[in-house]
Parts: structure tokens; sequence; C-alpha cells
């Protein structure tokens, strides 16, 4: 349903992605990982094009989203979730998750709050949803965030390290209620650093160094069959700390 | 070309009314000899009389751009200014004199050597000390009674001024001295080559010099005066400063003028300033808009370069030239204008100060540009907006005070008037003061009650 061709990107002088190819079937969830700065967060970022790519393409469903008029019809299929959750500050959390719903036409004010309040009450938010989210903890802003997301009814998740900014013993609910929405057959690329997560969740993992994709495969390949010397290095470091 | 633009029902007359017994606010009233003398001009021309207040300085401009027709100040013949206007004939010898302090070492005008001395800026004692006395270093004060006041405070060592409203205004530690500087002779001044308004104005002076009639009005306007020199004590000070002779009048129609001139020039602040935020964020964001964006920049580059003085010295001498405009209007313009470009800048930095993040996060859902900015960035910026805006509001309401430049009635004029009257600057200054500070304080107080509420309505 997605792939990525040839996807290229520049800070300035930096190249960040320097030629990535990557397809992604419906169903897939795919973890992926690599040293701080080998750009795992900018490719995921390029793909709903918050950051726009230097050279390539991002084919979704048949059409390229580069220089796409369309892009923000798009972008609603493709859901984004953030590691510093990113809720509208100045809204409660119902108005966070109806905001997009009513404003782009998908559904009427009453359909919105009422699918808003049946996904928080599947998270056990209800009572929350008149609260803003400076009153809410890191987990629950995540879960809050997850649902926004959720509302619009994507055909695929982006989660940009959705549990780097929590606090450890709040980790177990963001990534359980992943595993329900994987159960549910939805499609997802997950850049995070929670190996035993990502071992355990994913069908498939990328490990990405310095702009390009070095290895790839099943989670049990890249983890306990590593092959490439940088992969193998990666690994040992983690297991040390 | 020969002269006249303006409507032929009205004469306008240019002068600033802090000269008695030539020109001063009496009642409420402009009034003086001066006055007096292009009263029966306008008569003799079968027009009404408009009198502009205006600052000394300004006269000469004023006349030259037209906006007023014949300036009358007791205003001095230099060739100089000749040069620049027409003269009417003289209607009034004046002696440029010297006051002292009782007992100065200076005794007459050989003595002026190595002294410091004051004088109004711009009026014959200024010229002409600087051309003939070149050891006498001189203060420039913008109103003459600044000058004496300089004396008292013993800042100069002399201050010379024309003879009779000295004599108004000296109190018993002051002396004028018998040997005058300079004698010269005042005459009214018109815009070069406007013979008509000239030759009227010649026949109707000498005419009231050989009837004797000048010499009355003269008499007259040496007669209002003294209730001052009587007053010791705040509460006297208090009385003369404001209730005598309806003086808070000047006060409350100031105080109307400063509020209304920073209401509208914070109004069209924040339009201008709005607009061209917008069109700098929407440059920022979507690369559109750039020629407007080039000009958006120059605007508040241009304006936040330069004093705002001369923005409102520009914008009524130079864009309104030769249009009798309403000065408190030009002040909302041109305070306006030059609060939209630190508006724009407040508003820029109230948006940049939005969390990117959020800003993502609506892109991510679908939400178009537009919507981002509408639904999500301005509520949030508008948190931090407000504060700086009230700040901005407060900052207006002081500034307000140059317009006295171009002869706004705002409270720093209202003061000048009165003390023109009670020669005592310290008081109406001290009174006006207050009323800034007022002012600035209860609207603190009402900003911080509205941050409060905003504030209030997210916890």
């Amino acid at each position: 349903m997605l792939e990525i061709k040839n996807l290229k990107k520049n800070f300035g002088d930096k190249k960040v992605l320097k030629g990535i190819n990557l397809k992604v079937n419906e169903g897939d969830i795919i973890g992926i990982i690599g040293p701080s700065g080998c750009g795992k967060s900018t490719l995921l970022r390029c793909i709903n094009l918050l950051e726009k790519p230097t050279e390539g393409a991002i084919i979704y469903k048949g059409d390229d989203l580069v220089d796409n008029k369309n892009l923000n019809i798009t972008r609603r299929k493709i859901g984004m979730v953030f590691q510093q959750f990113n809720l509208f500050n100045n809204m409660t959390v119902l108005e966070n998750i109806t905001l997009a719903p009513t404003l782009l036409n998908v559904m009427s004010k009453e359909e919105a709050t009422k699918e808003a309040l049946r996904l928080l009450s599947k998270i056990d938010l209800k009572d929350k949803a008149n609260f803003y989210p400076s009153e809410l903890s890191g987990g629950q802003k995540q879960r809050v965030a997850i649902v926004r997301t959720l509302i619009m009814k994507p055909e695929i998740i982006l989660f940009d390290e959705p549990t780097s900014a929590l606090d450890p013993e709040m980790i177990g609910e963001v990534t359980n209620l992943m595993r329900k929405i994987a159960e549910n057959g939805m499609t997802m690329l997950i850049v995070s650093h929670e190996m035993n997560f990502i071992k355990n969740f994913c069908t498939r993992v990328i490990f990405m160094s310095e702009g390009h994709i070095i290895e790839e495969g099943s989670s049990k390949d890249i983890f306990d069959n590593p092959k490439n010397d940088k992969l193998i290095s990666f690994l040992s470091k983690i297991k040390n700390i | 070309m020969t002269g006249c633009s303006k409507k032929k029902d009205t004469l306008i007359l240019a002068t600033e009314a802090g000269f008695a017994p030539y020109e001063y606010y009496d009642n409420g009233n402009i009034v003086g000899i001066d006055i007096d003398i292009v009263k029966a001009i306008a008569e003799e021309m079968n027009v009404d009389l408009e009198i502009k207040d205006i600052a000394f300085d300004s006269i000469i401009s004023e006349i030259k751009t037209e906006k007023s027709d014949i300036g009358a100040a007791g205003i001095s013949y230099t060739e100089e200014r000749a040069k620049e206007v027409d003269f009417t004939i003289d209607y009034m010898e004046s002696r440029q004199v010297i006051i002292t302090r009782v007992g100065s070492i200076i005794t007459n005008p050989n003595d002026l050597v190595n002294v410091k001395a004051a004088v109004q800026l711009g009026s014959v004692a200024d010229s002409y000390l600087t051309e003939n006395y070149p050891t006498v270093e001189i203060v420039r004060e913008k109103k003459f009674l600044a000058a004496i006041q300089d004396l008292k405070d013993s800042k100069v060592d002399c201050v010379v001024m024309d003879e009779i409203p000295a004599k108004e205004l000296i109190s018993s530690d002051l002396n004028i001295l018998e040997e005058p500087v300079t004698t010269d002779h005042y005459g009214m001044i018109v815009k070069k080559g406007n013979t008509e308004l000239l030759n009227t104005a010649n026949r109707v002076i000498q005419r009231l010099k050989d009837d004797g009639t000048i010499d009355e009005i003269m008499l007259k306007h040496m007669g209002v005066k003294k209730e001052v020199k009587t007053k010791n004590g705040i509460y006297d000070k208090f009385y003369y400063s404001v209730i005598y002779d309806g003086r808070y009048k000047y006060i409350i129609t100031g105080l109307e003028h400063t509020l209304m001139i920073a209401l509208g020039a914070v109004v069209l602040g924040v339009f201008l300033g709005g607009i061209t935020a917008v069109f700098r964020n929407i440059y920022d964001n979507t690369k559109k808009l750039k020629l407007l964006n080039i000009l958006a920049k120059t605007y508040v580059t241009v304006i936040r370069g330069t004093p705002s003085i001369l923005q409102l010295m520009i914008i009524y001498y130079v864009i309104f030239k030769a249009t009798n405009v309403n000065t408190v209007l030009v002040g909302i313009l041109s305070f306006g204008i030059n609060s939209g470009a630190y508006v724009a800048e407040i508003i820029r930095a109230g948006i940049n100060s939005v969390d990117k993040g959020q800003v993502e996060a609506g892109y991510a859902l679908g939400l178009k540009y537009s919507q981002v900015m509408g639904k999500i960035v301005i509520p949030e910026a508008i948190k931090n907006i407000l504060p700086a805006l009230g700040n901005e509001f407060i900052t207006l309401v002081k500034e307000t005070s140059i317009g006295a430049y171009i002869g706004i009635m705002e409270l720093t004029k209202a003061s000048d008037i009165i003390a023109s009257r009670t020669y005592d600057y310290f008081f109406p200054l001290f009174i006006i003061a207050l009323i800034y500070l007022m002012i600035t304080l209860i609207l603190t107080k009402l900003f911080s009650i509205m941050e409060v509420k905003l504030n209030h309505a997210r916890d």
C-alpha cells in the first residue's frame, strides 16, 4: 500500500537520508531501529510530508505524495503519533479528538463526540473528556493522542518514538493500546528504542545507519541472527545498558 | 499659483498661545493683541477666523504649506524669515530685554560675555544672540516660561526675550534691565506671493495704528493677568492650575484627546499589525505572497527604525501638505501606523511561541494551513499576544504627548497652556504626570484581570 522509492533528504549540507527504498504491505507492523541520528525519525516524517523530501517518491496507493495538491486529504489516512504527544494545549481532551473530524466534515459534531467518548471509554479515560492536556499524565496524554489519530480511521499509523518521553511505569499502558490496535489489523511503522517491544511486536524490523537501510528482516532474523557488523555492534551496546 | 487653496470664507491663523499678552488662553479661548488685530483683518475680509495653536517654530512651515493663511505670534522681522514668507508692515515695536536675578553682575548688554543665557527656541533673541554674542552660551528652551524657570533655578545667568510678556511674568526675585539688547519689529506673516491677503492686512494694521486702536488693545491685554503672583501653598497652586478660570476644561479636553488618539491608534495598529503579521506568516509557511512579505518587512523596518516624532511631522507636514486636516485624526493615523509595526512583531512573536509540535499534529491529521492557523495556532497565540498588546497600548498613551508638536490639544499641551497662564511650570506638569500615571495603573490592572481570566479558562 505504501512504497518509498530512492528517498533522499538533506538539511542544508547535511545528508540525513541517502536513498531509502521500502515497501509496506497492508497489515505490516514495521519496527525501525538504529543509532541516534541515523535518520529513522526523518524517514517517518518524510512519509507524511512533515519534512519535504529532497529527492525520491512516496507512493501511497498509487499516488505520489511529493508535490501532491491533495496531500491534506491523503494525510487523513496516514495517522501520526509523536514523541511529545503534541496535544492541542488550549483544548480539552474531547475537543482535541473531535477537532479534525468535525473541521474536515468527516463527521457531524454529535457523531464525533459520540465516537470520541466511545474510544475514550475503551481506554478508560472517559472521565477525563473535559480535562485539559496539562491535567493528564504522560501516558494518558499519549493514549489520547493515539485516539485523536484513530478517530480519523487511518489506514496506516506512524509512531515516532511514542514511549520515549514517558516515565517507565507508563510505557506499558501505551504499548498495550498499540497491541490492541494491531490486533484489528492496522498497518504500523514504529520508530522506537524499546527493543523488547519491537522484538516481540513487529512483524518486520529495519535497521538504519547513516541514512541507509543496512539490514531488513523478521524480528527473529534481526535480533537473533544479525548479519551486518554495524547491527551486531548496535545490538550489543543495547544489551550492555 | 496665487496662493490660497482654501475656502475663502475662513481665515486660518497660526499662533502659539503661550505668549501673553500677544496670544494666550483665557477661559478656554485664545485671545491677545495679535488675535484682536487678526480679528480686525478677518472682519475687513468678511470671513470667519479660525485659530490654530501650534509650536512657534512650526508656524513658518504652517504658512508655507498653506495649512494656515496668516501667522501672528509676536514674530519679529528678520531677513532670514523674510526669505521664507512675506511680512506685513510692523504693528508693534518690540524690545528684546535682559532678565536677571536680583543682584546679578549683568547690568547691561555689554556684560553679556562668557555667560549663560536662556531664550525661546527660534525667537528673535535666539538668532540675535547667536549672531552677535559669540561668547554667550545659549540654552534654547521650547517655551520662554521654561527659560524663566531656568533662570530661577540658577541654571542660566539671564533670559533674553520680548519686553512686554517679560513684564507680565517676572517675580520679585527677577529684574528687567533698562537697556534692550536690540529693538525690533513684529509683523505678521503670509505665504510668499499672497499679495491679496498681504495688502488687506497692511491696510488694516495701518488703520489700527493710525486711530490708536492698537494702543488700546495693548492696554486691555496688559491688564488681564496677575491672579498668579499672589499664589503660594499647595491649595492656591491647585486652585489656579485647575479650578480658576475653568482650567480643568483644558485637562479634560486633553485627556479626551489623549485617550481618543491612543485608542484609535491601537485599533489601527492591531489592524495593520495583524495583516502585516499574516502576510509574513503566510510567506514563512507557504512561500506565497512574496511581494507583500517584502512590503510588510520594509514597513516594520522603516517604522521601527525612525523616531515617532519624525513620522508624525512627516505625515502632518509632507503627506497632509496643503490640507486643513483634523490633527487628532493625523495623530491617530501616525501613531496607528507606528504602533502597527510593533504590533506586527508582537503577533509574530506570539505565533512563533506556539509549540511547533501542535502545528505538525494539525497537519498530520489532514488540516490545511488556514485551519491549523485559525483553530490551533491563533487561539493559543492570543494568550501570549494580549499581555504584550496591553503594554503597547500603555506605551501609546504616553507616546501621544508628542502630538503637541503639531498642535494636538492633548494632556501635555493642556499643561503647557495652564503653565502659560499661571507662570508656574511645575504644578500643571505634576498634575498631568499624575493623570498619566493613573491611566497606566488602571490599564495595567485591567489587563492583569483579563490575563487571569484568560488563563483561568484553560485551567
